[in-house]
């Protein structure tokens, strides 16, 4: 069947209103264009759009539980993504690095645990969340030229936010408890606590950019 | 046409096998490879292809990557080096449960 750009144009359309994010409507309506470009029966293409529903995904309600599971499946699959880059890179780049700002740092361990220069580097690790967060969004619709949220960027929005609840953590500690709580622990044990959190938040965010980048890059083939 | 109930049991090692003999494969090109491997009798029907390729890919066995075809994103599916580790395991799996089926249906002669 040779499909018109109103024909495809309303197909997408109303797989707009079936589903509610994008790598459902991607997938489902490449499956549907291609077997309607391998229909060779009759029928109009409505009623063969409806056909392939029925036969292919046992009709609109399964379309709505199909993404359901495949939003389940996602989160879980981010997060494992995530969590495997990050280990991956704890043992190679964070170990190089926490060896480093130890070395460079050591010297200088009061300048190091200034609370100012804490909070300007947990300041910058926010800001630097904040514009991968922005990088990820830009070229997520960039790339998709699509309205609807993805599954994933939902996801990995609410992982982005992990960083942010650490420094939330650190603001915290600077009250008048919180310091209670860090005078009983010696300056040495404050100073490798601190060169820990610099290496696995900057470690989080370099995992949290190549799983997102990975997941955005794109090939064009024109068949 | 063969029952959808038969098929649940054995997706996952059909479309990781697919995806061994194939690199890299989309999801409608999976149903008609089934369909035309196998003259029409096994079809991939009622929407189980897609929730089986999400729950490889989010177990590690898949890995996906997506491309503008004709002015479409397609998203295609390839084993990882889990999944191909995993694939030899499920055919021999499989065969042996075609087996021992054979053997409590009588479907064949025992070897014995």
């Amino acid at each position: 069947m040779i499909i018109t750009q109103q024909q495809s144009k309303n197909l997408r359309q109303y797989l707009s209103e079936v589903f509610s994010y994008r790598e459902t409507i991607t997938e489902i309506y490449d499956h549907i264009i291609s077997a309607l470009e391998q229909y060779e029966g009759d029928l109009p293409f409505q009623d063969a759009v409806n056909n392939i529903i029925k036969v292919d995904f046992g009709g609109q309600d399964n379309l709505v539980d199909l993404e359901k599971r495949f939003k389940s499946a996602a989160s879980h699959e981010i997060r494992s993504q995530i969590w495997s880059a990050f280990s991956k890179n704890i043992k190679s780049w964070g170990v190089l690095l926490g060896l480093t700002l130890l070395i460079i740092s050591f010297n200088h361990r009061a300048l190091f645990m200034n609370k100012q220069f804490i909070f300007g580097i947990l300041m910058a690790v926010g800001f630097g969340a904040f514009l991968l967060n922005g990088l990820r969004t830009f070229r997520s619709g960039y790339l998709y030229g699509m309205e609807k949220n993805s599954i994933k960027d939902r996801i990995l929005t609410e992982v982005t936010a992990i960083p942010m609840r650490l420094v939330l953590v650190i603001i915290l500690l600077n009250t008048a408890t919180g310091s209670n709580i860090l005078k009983d622990l010696s300056p040495n044990v404050q100073y490798v606590g601190t060169i820990v959190l610099y290496t696995t938040v900057s470690t989080f965010l370099l995992s949290y950019y190549q799983c997102f980048n990975k997941e955005y890059s794109l090939k064009v083939t024109d068949n | 046409m063969s029952s959808n109930q038969l098929i649940k049991g054995t997706l996952q090692t059909i479309i990781l096998k697919l995806l061994k003999d194939n690199k890299q494969m989309y999801g409608y090109e999976i149903t008609q490879k089934v369909k035309g491997t196998t003259s029409g009798e096994i079809m991939l029907t009622e929407g189980a292809l897609y929730p089986a390729l999400h729950k490889l890919e989010s177990d590690g066995l898949l890995v996906t990557h997506t491309e503008i075809v004709d002015n479409r994103v397609r998203k295609y599916y390839a084993l990882t080096e889990k999944g191909g580790k995993e694939v030899t395991s499920k055919i021999e799996e499989a065969q042996n449960f075609i087996e021992q089926l054979n053997l409590l249906l009588n479907l064949k002669p025992g070897l014995q």
